[in-house]
């Protein structure tokens, strides 16, 4: 994958919950609805599973952005994780922000065991959001010799 | 680990980008000083005696038995020494939170190197200079370096001792130990190993946080767990062993120890926490609103769930996006 | 084209904080300049922006471990004035409790255990004994366990009511987070009592042991060593010496009152120069002017710390250590006294003061009742001055409408004092180094010069550059002076 933006492919790590996004997510495959191919999936039992350092390791290893996808408010198979998840993905969001990083690089939708299409939308409104926002500054960051940003040396994309 | 000549152990203190506390805090076991000093030669200690660089150079390799080594990696000077100090102790220990974690120095990750020189010198032809020379002789200031990193990012370490600085009960029984000469396993960890809440004398319920508290908004009732109460205590992602000093003077715990064994990012553990523990006391999408504004109180996520901690979280710095459109 | 020699002190010791001195010796070996060098840096004035306001005593403690609470109480007091909250009086007594615990601790420490050891063990001690554990075999096992455990009275005053020995936690905007028990209570008094009578063992052996030792009396004695300053410190509102809290009294060589400020107008007298090879910023009087590393009524350079105090007070305010200050002023016949190695007697009578004003302060049925906090208005702006062991501290504050840190600006103690110590260490380095001779000896009395000063290089590593005017000398490899760059 190059790493100017013109040809910028995102590589996206989605959370899914097994008792709906994830099926809804089988939903789409079976349909043959088209999304892009930018997703690693990973199946969990809960979006409340996924921790703050789950999505911040995802980053770190060099994820461009990471999409957690819950049950709908109420509908949770465990009854409240979805909430949980969605508080911390507040309180996530915040401290990326704090560090430079746009918030929009994690994710949170609610997609239910039916919703196929809603998938195929989120999945393919979010992967061209990323592709605008560029590579990850933490991935970039990444490649120097030093696993740390730098105002003067982060990344070698634009040619600057 | 008797060493044949004096029968003395050799042992020695350093400080990288330190501020004294932890050399303070090697004081704090009072008369035991005496015994230690009865049992050991001190080889190096700037604070408080008078070995050099060049007596450090000459000593051998693994001659010096054990090695206090506190203070984080800033400059390239500390990086030079903590390398030799390796090469000359045949066991280190990263004493206190800047050699084991980083440090409350940490958070100077979040800025550059140029916007750190420019806040404090001003346009940069005021900046220091690596070498400047005068009079037909040469002065030199080591690189101040892009990122501050722990002790271990360096060199190999042998101990942790973790604590801003460790508690005095710490520093003692790793004194007795040393003495003893019963040093436990390397990569043995002098904190216990687990997390504040045990051991804080405060009585917990975990309730819903309603609201979040900030130390000085109210004053805590004297006798229930501070974060069922609002405030923000790091106690649930800390290492215990300082007997939970802070909360019992009505101040919540603020994560200097580091995190628990089993946490790799000590913010996010607490940010795990925190999502957990907000609420109206009922979930339901009728709720989210007023949870937003529970959270919404907070301010500074990485000076408060990262203050001591920044450099080995997992985003470790600060970062600036390409395509920023706001 | 002469050679100069390049001797290193690397690192200078029995202090906190990083430092090394450069010696240029011309051929005859004598000394043709010497350098001071802070080679340490760590950034606090940048993280702090954005930081909560009542996170401030906290982070900024661990600029020193050896002075926390005085970058903890000058925190506190800053935030005091930001929210318009000052102390209820039990607060206010808890804090100036705990303050002079402080004061009486870190001067213990540094009569013992840093720069003291040179003359109660002696200069030319060899290396290994210059330290607190030579000083012990020195004295003997019954007064060395007398000296720890009286630091460890002041140690633990500071943690009952601070929280913590080291990096205390309970000052607050508005109070303190706690009080103490009647239990505590009694335990200080009596750790107060014991205290004072330490403090006059302390000055007892400064008169039998340093003031009747030629090698002590002569640095005091010798001229190269005496510096006509400026002098900088606080006193209280009937002149007196007060750590905790005062206006800032500036005042010439010939001891004429030059300024008397508040907190907020003291920032406007000072400026700051850098020099390319060291981090730490040299500051000066404004209205004087710099006028390079010199001393004397024309230079801006002036001195803070226990020297600096006795110079700028009309008196102690407290008995003993009055008296005590009226045998050091008929010792050198009136002030104010500019030789420098005075700093070790000075220190030791502010020990003494320190440890009365605990005996006083706990003795205060006060400290016992009302509330512990006052209630905070809107955060605002604030400065917060207050003497640390090693001189003035300013800790200056904007906060935003959240209450957090919009703009910080600090000066810190031993940076007051970083002109003075480079010249210190050039007098001493020219009146000692002779002939080319740098045995190790010679090289502790160069750095005996600084240890007077009791400095701490982190602290002075912090000052921040606010909106001074930075002047920067560019020299070329000659020496000379090729361009003044002002910003």
């Amino acid at each position: 994958m190059s790493d100017t933006n013109g040809s910028f492919e995102p590589r996206i790590v989605a959370f899914l919950c097994r008792w709906c996004s994830y099926a809804g997510a089988d939903l789409a495959g079976v349909s043959r609805m088209q999304y892009p191919p930018n997703v690693i999936p990973m199946r969990v039992n809960c979006s409340g599973r996924v921790d703050a350092g789950a999505v911040m390791k995802a980053l770190e290893k060099g994820a461009d952005a990471v999409l957690i996808g819950g049950c709908h408010p109420g509908d949770c198979h465990y009854v409240s994780g979805n909430y949980k998840t969605r508080r911390r993905v507040l309180l996530l969001k915040r401290a990326l922000s704090e560090v430079g990083i746009d918030p929009r690089r994690v994710h949170l939708e609610w997609i239910s065991a039916s919703e196929g299409g809603k998938f195929q939308k989120t999945i393919s409104s979010y992967v061209e959001l990323i592709r605008g926002l560029g590579p990850s500054p933490v991935r970039l960051a990444r490649t120097e010799s030093e696993p740390v940003a730098d105002t003067v040396s982060a990344g070698v994309a634009d040619g600057e | 680990m008797v060493s044949s000549e004096s029968g003395k152990l050799k042992i020695g203190v350093y400080w990288a980008a330190s501020c004294g506390g932890c050399d303070c805090a090697l004081l704090e076991i009072n008369e035991q000083i005496l015994d230690v000093a009865a049992a050991a030669d001190i080889l190096l200690w700037p604070c408080a005696a008078d070995a050099k660089y060049s007596d450090l150079r000459d000593y051998k390799n693994g001659e010096i038995d054990l090695v206090l080594f506190n203070g984080a990696m800033r400059t390239e000077e500390n990086r030079e020494i903590a390398e030799l100090i390796r090469a000359k102790a045949k066991y280190l220990v990263a004493f206190g939170s800047c050699a084991h974690t980083g440090g409350v120095i940490g958070l100077a990750n979040l800025s550059s190197r140029e916007e750190i020189f420019a806040r404090v010198f001003g346009p940069r032809e005021n900046w220091p200079k690596l070498e400047v020379s005068k009079d037909g002789g040469t002065l030199h200031l080591p690189e101040f370096l892009n990122t501050l990193t722990p002790l271990d990012a360096v060199v190999d370490v042998d101990y942790y001792v973790p604590g801003c600085p460790p508690p005095k009960g710490i520093v003692s029984d790793l004194f007795a130990a040393l003495l003893a000469g019963d040093l436990p396993p390397t990569g043995t960890v002098f904190a216990s190993s687990k997390n504040l809440c045990d051991e804080c004398a405060r009585e917990r319920e975990q309730l819903k946080i309603t609201r979040i508290l900030r130390p000085h908004e109210e004053e805590p009732d004297p006798v229930k767990c501070l974060l069922d109460q609002g405030y923000v205590c790091m106690g649930p992602a800390t290492r215990g062993g300082c007997k939970a000093v802070c909360p019992a003077a009505n101040m919540p715990c603020t994560g200097c120890a580091g995190p628990t064994a089993n946490i790799e990012d000590q913010g996010a553990a607490m940010l795990n926490t925190l999502a957990s523990l907000v609420g109206t006391g009922e979930e339901g999408e009728d709720q989210l609103e007023a949870e937003d504004a529970i959270l919404e109180q907070l301010d500074d996520i990485v000076g408060t769930f990262y203050r001591f901690s920044s450099a080995t979280s997992l985003l470790k710095g600060r970062y600036h996006e390409r395509n920023a459109t706001g | 084209m002469s050679e100069t020699r390049q001797v290193s002190i690397d690192p200078i010791t029995r202090l906190e904080g990083h430092g090394k001195i450069e010696l240029f010796l011309d051929d005859a070996g004598n000394l043709a300049d010497a350098f001071f060098q802070i080679p340490e840096l760590r950034g606090f004035e940048e993280f702090c922006r954005g930081r909560q306001g009542e996170d401030m005593p906290q982070i900024t403690e661990r600029i020193c471990g050896v002075c926390p609470e005085a970058h903890h109480f000058a925190s506190t007091k800053a935030l005091d004035v930001c929210y318009d909250a000052p102390p209820p009086p039990r607060a206010r007594l808890l804090r100036e409790l705990l303050y002079n615990a402080y004061t009486f601790s870190d001067h213990l420490l540094h009569f013992y255990y840093l720069g003291g050891p040179d003359f109660l063990v002696g200069p030319y001690a060899p290396p290994l004994e210059r330290n607190i554990l030579g000083v012990v075999n020195k004295v003997g096992l019954e007064l060395g366990a007398e000296v720890i455990k009286h630091r460890a009275y002041g140690q633990k005053i500071i943690e009952i009511v601070g929280g913590r020995p080291i990096h205390p936690v309970t000052g607050i905007p508005g109070g303190q987070s706690k009080g103490i028990t009647p239990e505590e209570r009694d335990e200080i008094e009596a750790m107060t009592a014991s205290a004072v009578e330490f403090a006059k063992v302390t000055l007892e052996i400064f008169h039998n042991v340093l003031l009747t030792d030629e090698s002590f009396t002569k640095f005091v004695s010798d001229k190269s060593q005496h510096m006509p300053t400026y002098y900088m410190g606080l006193v209280d509102e009937t002149g007196a010496i007060n750590f905790y809290d005062g206006e800032v009294r500036i005042v010439g060589p010939d001891g004429s009152q030059f300024a008397q400020v508040g907190a907020d107008g003291i920032l406007n007298l000072i400026d700051e120069r850098t020099e390319p090879w060291t981090y730490v910023k040299i500051p000066y009087l404004k209205d004087i002017g710099w006028k390079g590393f010199e001393a004397g009524v024309d230079s801006g350079v002036y001195r803070v710390g226990p020297l600096a105090r006795l110079n700028v007070c009309t008196q102690i305010g407290t008995p003993l250590a009055q008296a005590e200050y009226e045998r050091f002023c008929e010792y050198f016949g009136g002030g104010p006294v500019h030789a420098t190695f005075a700093f070790h007697w000075a220190r030791l009578i502010e020990m003494l003061s320190a440890a009365e004003r605990t005996a006083t302060i706990i003795a205060d049925p006060q400290i016992m009742e009302g509330p512990l906090r006052t209630p905070l208005g809107e955060p605002g702006s604030g400065v917060g001055v207050i003497e640390a062991a090693r001189g003035v501290l300013i800790h200056d504050y904007a906060l935003d409408d959240r209450g957090r840190i919009d703009d910080v600006n600090l000066i810190v103690a031993t940076t007051h004092n970083v002109a003075a110590i480079s010249l210190s260490i050039k007098d001493m380095a020219k009146a000692v180094i002779k002939d080319g001779n740098v045995e190790e000896g010679i090289l502790n009395l160069v750095e005996m010069s600084f240890r007077n000063y009791d400095p701490c290089l982190a602290c002075a590593t912090h000052a921040l550059p606010g909106e001074m005017p930075l002047v920067i000398d560019v020299h070329a490899a000659d020496g000379s002076l090729r361009e003044r760059i002002e910003r």
